[in-house]
Order: structure tokens, then sequence, then C-alpha cells
């Protein structure tokens, strides 16, 4: 025993010697002591809503993963052949290459069909999870200074990754894509003036061409992803530089993070968070059938598979060319399709100049130059949490009216009353979405209020010696009580005379819109102190 | 409780005579004799819960003709002050039954949000006092 404990006593000694000569020799080439310090001790804190970011970005391996095995076995060409492979329905069709190999990973290439449906699968949580990662940013005001660049990187983010799936979506040449490009080729077209040449030299002449195929392909696994990873890079690189947000808490301010360290728990927990949305995509992609093209038969240009829908993130779109009115203007000989512009091209042009000028926007409101590191609770921002929800009615409006069809005949309606339906819904729901949201957030806040002034109830029912049954109440909690009270509420501005710029009177209008409403709590003169101190700003200088 | 449980003790027997009344001379008619089946077995178990309850509480004042309310004055018990679990079920209800009408897809949904309401709402409180 004596002998084996001495021997590896002996290879501990060789392999720690072994690690720390390795370390010299890398750390003098390269600067791994120096960033190492800098990094593994990097402070995350804790939140669940801080894990929304992480999902977008694993999902994001997962699709680099797949979509390379993907590329082992498809080709995007347009050459067509006739079908001879093991799918009986298919037989002898004309078919192209694209959607020749799509077939083939599919159903003769072993495990391809999972790949490529965890590939799909993966694209839809890698969207939805950016969307909801935005609104986490947005409704807890992360974009404040000094993270507006980030958020603008975010929001590239996003626009690059609808333009990466709507490629990959459109790759397999089969019907229901085909479809797609043919709206796509029209919204192109609906361009005024340049439309016809841009859509011309996109597909090299009229639809559907030989040409966008191959096109789409090398952005889809070339350009738009190398895009995606620089950007991701950036993102997360500004992450690191301006630190991360957090929730307020006891010993939480504004002028520090705390956290666990970056190594070894978040790297622990966030490895195996990645490995949780592997499972998950891995589970849907084996049991949920997504796409399955062989089923939608390949393209023709004469042909529209009934209840054709894009993937969910399009769907928007979709549904906004379905609510849009046939208008129409011909000037000199030449026609305005305003039915597709309008919808198709100015409608999201407008949604991501709000999403990217928002920080702005805010800020000119605001007339706040500070630092924000401490995430607002939407409650404590009623007009800005509602113009959010606002957002999101109408995007669920235009979304839902994407599948107009499908619901008309699932519930057995008339899908023109079901357009209507939507086309007021489009234009009343979002401000009664604004309207009711800023009630319930100025109804949190005086429930808080009324927390903090006649105490929390705890539930147990008291029978009084006159007979009242009354409820008892305990003081809040410290931690919540903390939360309720530190909260950065900007002042409205004061109305300026009417000789004052057009400019500054816009201003205090939007400034009182914003924070005129709001409910005070009562706070002792100690407490309002602490609560200065904890949002004091960071000092300059001490990064 | 006893009076409580008599009370609803009596419900039950309504339901109970004219369930098999109304199932021998309907033919047995399955939606009405379903109903009130399911009408007595509700007030039944309520009337058991409250007999229960009074085999291991005993009788209150309220129970007693010669009581003052001043004997009943103290802590009655645990009621919970909100919870927006209950809105939850009944959507989750609500839609459930939509699906039967409309296909399973929709059931299968209404069943994952009423089981995500009786879940919140049996575990809410449920490490109350710990």
């Amino acid at each position: 025993m004596l002998v084996f404990r001495r021997q590896r006593l002996r290879t501990r000694a060789v392999a720690r010697n072994a690690a720390r000569t390795g370390f010299v020799v890398i750390d003098r080439r390269l600067p791994v002591a120096v960033s190492a310090k800098r990094l593994l001790r990097k402070a995350f804190p804790d939140h669940w809503s801080f894990l929304l970011g992480e999902l977008a970005l694993y999902s994001f391996v997962v699709l680099l993963l797949t979509g390379t095995w993907l590329t082992l076995f498809f080709d995007a060409g347009t050459t067509q052949s006739t079908y001879r492979g093991s799918y009986a329905p298919l037989q002898g069709l004309p078919v192209s290459a694209a959607y020749d190999s799509t077939v083939h990973i599919s159903l003769d290439v072993r495990g391809g069909l999972l790949i490529r449906q965890l590939h799909h699968w993966a694209a839809l949580i890698f969207v939805a999870a950016i969307a909801v990662h935005m609104l986490r940013i947005f409704f807890t005001g992360a974009f404040r200074r000094p993270r507006e660049i980030n958020w603008m990187i975010g929001v590239t983010l996003f626009l690059v990754t609808l333009l990466e799936g709507f490629c990959g979506y459109s790759l397999p040449d089969d019907l229901l894509s085909g479809t797609g490009l043919r709206t796509a080729n029209t919204i192109v077209m609906s361009i005024p003036l340049v439309g016809s040449y841009l859509a011309f030299f996109v597909w090299g002449g009229p639809f559907p061409g030989h040409v966008l195929n191959g096109r789409l392909y090398i952005l889809h696994v070339l350009f738009v992803p190398g895009l995606l990873i620089a950007l991701i890079t950036v993102h997360l690189i500004l992450v690191f530089y301006l630190k991360h947000t957090q929730w307020s808490a006891p010993g939480r301010t504004n002028r520090n993070v705390v956290g666990r360290p970056l190594f070894p728990h978040f790297v622990a927990k966030s490895t195996g968070l990645f490995f949780l949305v592997f499972g998950v995509l891995a589970v849907l992609a084996a049991t949920v059938q997504i796409n399955p093209v062989w089923e939608y038969g390949p393209y023709r240009a004469d042909q529209v598979s009934t209840g054709a829908q894009p993937d969910w993130y399009v769907g928007f779109l979709e549904g906004a060319l379905r609510l849009m009115p046939p208008w129409e203007t011909a000037v000199a000989g030449h026609t305005v399709m305003w039915n597709v512009l309008l919808p198709a091209v100015v409608l999201p042009g407008v949604l991501f100049l709000a999403l990217y000028g928002y920080p702005l926007f805010e800020r000119f409101v605001t007339g706040d130059r500070g630092e924000h590191h401490l995430c607002d609770r939407p409650r404590d921002r009623p007009t800005r949490t509602a113009l959010g929800a606002a957002g999101i009615v109408w995007y669920a409006v235009l979304l839902a009216a994407g599948g107009n069809d499908v619901t008309a005949f699932s519930f057995h309606l008339s899908v023109n009353a079901l357009t209507w339906l939507f086309r007021v819904l489009v234009v009343l729901g979002p401000v009664l979405a604004f309207v009711v949201t800023k009630r319930i957030c100025l109804a949190l806040q005086s429930h808080e209020r009324r927390l903090l002034t006649e105490g929390q109830e705890t539930g147990e029912v008291v029978q009084s010696v006159y007979g009242a049954l009354e409820p008892r109440h305990a003081d809040v909690a410290p931690e919540r009580l903390y939360r309720f009270l530190v909260r950065d509420l900007p002042v409205p501005e004061p109305a300026p005379g009417p000789d004052a710029p057009a400019r500054r009177r816009l201003r205090a209008a939007l400034s009182r819109w914003y924070y005129g409403r709001g409910v005070r709590l009562p706070m002792t003169p100690e407490q309002r102190r602490h609560v200065e101190e904890a949002l004091a700003e960071p000092e300059r200088g001490t990064r | 409780m006893r009076t409580e449980s008599y009370l609803f003790g009596g419900v039950a027997m309504f339901f109970l005579i004219t369930g098999v009344g109304y199932g021998l001379w309907s033919g047995p008619e399955p939606a009405g004799t379903a109903a009130l089946a399911v009408a007595f077995v509700m007030s039944a178990l309520v009337s058991f819960f409250f007999d229960q309850t009074y085999r291991r509480r005993g009788s209150r004042p309220e129970d007693r003709k010669d009581a003052e309310v001043i004997e009943r004055a103290g802590p009655l018990d645990f009621f919970p002050a909100r919870s927006a679990y209950p809105p939850v079920v009944g959507a989750g209800a609500a839609l459930a039954a939509l699906g039967i009408v409309f296909g399973l897809w929709l059931f299968l949904i209404g069943f994952g949000v009423l089981g995500a309401g009786v879940g919140g709402m049996v575990f809410q409180y449920a490490r109350r006092g710990e």
C-alpha cells in the first residue's frame, strides 16, 4: 500500500510540475495570466431573466453544429432531374438538386431527419430566444446608458437572424419555400422605381430563375453566419466590458456588480444550461415533425399549397400582407403597389427604426445623462412598459392574422370576417393594451404602497371579541421593502412657457406623459438617504 | 360542523333520489343522469368533509344555542389572501372544453394551462410556516 501511495504522490508531483511548466511556456507567449485575472473572476448577477440571451447563444451553437453536418449532404443546385429515391409517392417527379438532396437527407441518410429537424427547431427557438431576450432588456431598461450601442448591436443581430432564417427556409426548394420566395419576389418588386431592376438583379431575371438558390446558400452558410458570429462576439465583449445589469437588493447598488464569479460557478451553470437547451431541442427534433418537404412536393411556379405558412418570425409580415386592403396608384404608367409596399417594406422598416431609435428617444424624453446599472422593474416605468405591451399586442395580432386561413378552417369561421376583425384589432388592440398596462402598472405601485402602510396579509384570519373577522398583517420582508423603495424615478419636466422653443415644449410634454403619473411610497429620511446612495452613479475613472 | 354536514347530506340525498329516479324513468338518458350523479358525489363530498372536521375538532360555539360571540374570538384559520391560480384554472378548463369541440391540439394546450393552475393552487401555500 505504501508503495502505491508513494507512486501516486510522485505522479501527482510530476503532473503539477508539468502543468506549471506548461502554464509558464504558454504565458510567455500569450496573455494568459493577464486575461485570466481579469476574466475568470468577473462577477455575473444571478436571475432567471438574465439567461434568455444564453438560450439564444446555445441554440446558435446547436445551429452551427447541425448546419455544418447538413452541408456535407446538401446540394443547393437547381439542376432538374427525375426523383429516384426511396420515397415512393415522389417517384418519377422532376425535382431540383436542392429538393432532391433535402429529401435524400431526410429519408435516406442515417440520422439525417433528426439533424435536419434539430436544425429547424433550433432556428425557431433561436429567434424566439432573441425576441424574449430583447423584451427583457426593453422592459428592465437595460438599454440605457452605457448600453445603447449594445442594444443596437442586439437589434442588428435580430434583423440578421431573420434574414438568415428566411434564407435557410428557402433553401430546400419545396412547394412551401418556393411560395415564400414568390412572396419575397413580389415584395422586392413593390419598391417604387428600382423594384423591378432589384428583383431582376437578385433573381438573375424573371422569377423563379436559376441563380437565387446558389446565392441564398452561400449567404446562409457563409456570409450571414460569419456576420452573426462577429456581432455575437462584439455583443458579448461589450457585456463583459460594460458589466451586467442587476436587480436592486441589499448590497447591490448602481455602482457595483454582485454575483457569482465567471469561473467556476457561472461556467458550470452555463454549461449545464447548454446541455439542457441541446437536450430539449433534441427531444423536439426526435418527436415533433417539422417541415416535411417530401409531403409538400417540389416547387412549381404554377402551384400553391393550402394553409401555406412561413416560419413564425416571418408570420407578422405575412399577416400584415393579408390585412392590407388592395390599394394601388398608377403614376405616369407605373404602378405603386401600396398593398405590398406598406405592409412588407415600410412596416418592418418602421418597426426596426423604432427598435434602433428607442434608447435615444427615451434619453431625449428623460433628459437623463447618467449611467444605469440597476434593472428597472416594469411597473416603475408605466409608460415604457405600456408602450412595450402595445408593441407586443400589435405584433401578436399581425402574427395571428398571418394564419387567418388556418384559424378560420379550425374554428369554422368566415375568413373575411376574421380578416376584418384583425384589421380592427391591429389598430385598437395596441391602444387598449397601452391603457390597460399603464393602469396595471400604477395599480401595482399603489398596491405596494398599501403593503408598506398597512402591512402584508398573512392569510391568518382572526375573529375579534365583537365577532368581526379580520386578516392578520405583517411587515413586508426587508428584501421586498428594499426592492419597493430602491427605484429610479425620473422627475417630469415642468411645463415651459409658451415662448420656449418647440423642441423643449415637446420634450416637456413627453416627459410629463412618461413620468407624470406615479405612486409615492412612504419613506423615512434614513431610507431616503439609503435609496439615494444605492442609485448614485459610479464615480468617473473607477472602472 | 355537524349541522353543515346534515345540510349537505340532505342535498346529496335529494340528488341521489332524483338521480336514481331520473335514470330509471328516462331510459337512462346519459347527460342528465351523469349531471345528477356528479351533483350527488359533489354534495356528498362536502358533507363528508364537514363530518370529518366535526369528528376531528369537536363542536364549536356556533353549534350551541346558548353561546356568546366572545367565546369564538381568536385565530380562526388560514385563508389565502390572494391567488392568481383560480382564474388560471378557469381559463384552462375553458380551453380544454373548447378543445373537445375543436380538436386535440387545443385540448392539450388547455390541459397544460389547467395542470399549471391546479399545481399552482395546490403548492402556492404548501410551504407556509416553514
